[in-house]
């Protein structure tokens, strides 16, 4: 379509926000709502400029927010480094990916919640359990999008590049992988997102900092303002880290799509 | 564009009609939920001896329980109005306070005594206060437990040497078996099996004797008490039966309370501990509920502000408004 065309529904977004947000203000200020339900505006920013002036159980702000990234972050790299060569190779050795691939289809529709107990038993309390969960979440993800790129590879290119007298390490890395790229990159998106819905739940268990720790925290003193600031950082930064994979995917894999 | 406006303002008013709560249950009542602890109380002994189905029985109303590991989750409940009555820690019923949930204090299930306490791996070097530095401790949150080991490491200038926990009790047992800390200081029935290699370092039991009492409380919904409120009578004055028999012969008491929560008697007995089951007839006599408590949730209110766990310590008018210290009065009386 056209430009105004495109124009017109990004208005509708911005209006469908100022209608929530005033709606939002009217409920709280005629008092339609219990503050403990929903608390107003005001009070959510001026707890967000007071949680980043004295931070939250003596612990800054920015803190709670870097250990809660630190923790996604370590998990991702973590099934980045491991579920793509795994992947990669299942998708092109049918005995790896006999031995693998069942399990990770066993694994990957439990919710993390169910067996979060049991992880804890494993490894402990400490940063591990909660990496190792947030692991499990980003791994299948990955893994899958690697074997159905491998699969997606024309067999002609590999045909064609092996007819040219390409090792099949040659072939691997200069065939293969490229062309599963942009399917690497989407399960990499997916990943972060399933890491990121478990956040929350990685830190309800025995942590002492965290921006989940701290909705937890709140709402056992049934602050509602407290939660509804964490709640919109983790919107704003779950947003956010979806552009930036899309950036990097646009700069990384620009011949995808065309 | 229009249309999808109109839409929007349509939701809104839908939201906010649903939103709106009723301030009294006005129909009939033909169900009471009352959430409960997991611990041999009051509340588990007047189930078992049928003194509250009895009652409820005859006012042709059902009785509903549910499970709550601590106040924490009863609050939530009592705000969506999900139960009628709730048995929780003090703090709890003071967080409720200060976040202004709709709801009363009406009744002392039970002053706690060795019930809670911290305890400390044998073996773990842990022998005073002071070799508490460095440790990790578990306690759950916003838990009478923790207001006591909050105070007690206060009083020792320990606060901020120890790396606090939060977990449920199942949890600080788990953690406990597997090493991950050695001390917690918690309830039971998580104490016992702490105890088999550990040892308290102190119990509610001392605090209680340094004035600083924490205690169970039952807290009724504002919708339910205003418009039932010969119902909550009628509960609490089952409850208070339980308490004069706990005095008069403890070993029927007990049983039935362990009974209940499927524990052998000595188990029950030593779950119970030391804490303090007063009838409403003591609670009078010693101005339990008009002054000794109020005090106590004055202190502990200015305590947990002070530790910015909740954002105002409640005021003594505050206090009083929400201890709804008639039904007592009433059967004191008796």
């Amino acid at each position: 379509m056209n430009s105004k065309g495109k124009k017109n529904y990004w208005l509708i977004t911005v209006a469908t926000w100022l209608i929530l947000f005033v709606a939002w203000q009217l409920a709280t200020s005629f008092k339609m709502v219990p503050e403990i339900l929903l608390p107003s505006p005001e009070k959510v920013v001026s707890t967000f400029v007071k949680l980043s002036e004295y931070g939250y159980n003596g612990i800054p702000l920015w803190q709670h927010f870097l250990i809660t990234m630190a923790r996604l972050l370590s998990a991702v790299v973590l099934a980045i480094v491991t579920a793509i060569p795994l992947g990669l190779i299942s998708g092109r050795i049918k005995v790896i990916y006999s031995i693998f691939d069942s399990i990770i289809q066993f694994i990957r529709p439990i919710p993390p919640l169910a067996y979060y107990t049991i992880l804890i038993l494993w490894v402990g309390i400490g940063e591990t359990s909660k990496v190792v969960l947030l692991y499990l979440a980003a791994f299948a993800p990955i893994y899958l999008a690697c074997i159905s790129g491998v699969n997606r590879v024309k067999d002609d290119y590999i045909k064609s590049a092996e007819s040219l007298g390409a090792s099949s390490k040659q072939v691997f890395f200069h065939v293969i992988f490229p062309s599963a790229l942009p399917d690497i990159f989407t399960g990499i998106r997916t990943a972060v997102g399933m890491a990121y819905t478990t956040v929350v739940a990685a830190e309800m268990v025995a942590a002492t900092y965290g921006i989940g720790w701290m909705i937890i925290n709140a709402s056992k003193y049934l602050k509602s303002d407290v939660m509804f600031v964490g709640i919109i950082i983790l919107g704003i930064t779950g947003v956010v880290l979806d552009q930036i994979l899309k950036f990097i995917e646009r700069k990384v894999v620009f011949w995808s799509g065309q | 564009m229009k249309k999808i406006v109109k839409f929007l303002i349509a939701l809104f008013m839908i939201f906010l009609l649903t939103g709106c709560s009723n301030n009294t249950d006005t129909k009939k009542a033909s169900e009471v939920r009352i959430g409960i602890l997991q611990v041999p109380n009051d509340v588990a002994a007047a189930r078992q001896l049928k003194y509250i189905s009895s009652y409820f029985d005859k006012e042709n109303i059902k009785v509903k329980y549910i499970i709550f590991d601590s106040g924490v989750d009863a609050n939530k409940a009592l705000i969506s109005g999900d139960i009628d009555f709730a048995t929780m820690g003090d703090t709890n019923a003071v967080v409720a306070l200060t976040s202004k949930i709709d709801a009363k204090l009406v009744w002392v299930n039970d002053v706690l005594g060795n019930n809670e306490g911290l305890v400390v791996r044998n073996g773990s070097g842990i022998k005073n206060f002071d070799d508490l530095a460095g440790q990790k401790i578990a306690t759950p949150f916003a838990s009478t437990s923790h207001y006591s080991l909050m105070m007690t490491l206060k009083k020792h200038h320990l606060l901020n040497k120890v790396s606090l926990l939060d977990m449920d009790t199942q949890d600080i047992v788990a953690a406990w078996n597997r090493g991950d800390i050695s001390a917690a200081y918690t309830w039971q029935p998580t104490l016992t099996p702490m105890l088999k290699n550990g040892h308290f370092l102190i119990t509610s039991e001392d605090l209680r004797d340094q004035n600083r009492i924490t205690a169970n409380v039952t807290l009724v919904r504002g919708g339910f008490e205003r418009s039932h409120p010969k119902l909550v009578a009628g509960l609490l004055k089952q409850l208070n039966k339980t308490h004069a028999e706990m005095q008069s012969e403890p070993e029927v008491t007990i049983k039935a309370a362990s009974k209940q929560m499927d524990l052998g008697y000595s188990e029950a007995k030593s779950q119970i501990g030391t804490s303090k089951w007063l009838t409403a007839k003591q609670m009078v006599n010693q101005r339990f509920l008009s002054k000794t408590f109020p005090e106590q949730l004055y202190i502990t209110g200015k305590f947990m502000s002070q530790q910015q766990t909740i954002d105002h310590a409640p005021s003594k008018k505050e206090i009083n408004k929400f201890i709804a210290d008639k039904y007592v009065s009433e059967l004191g009386d008796d």
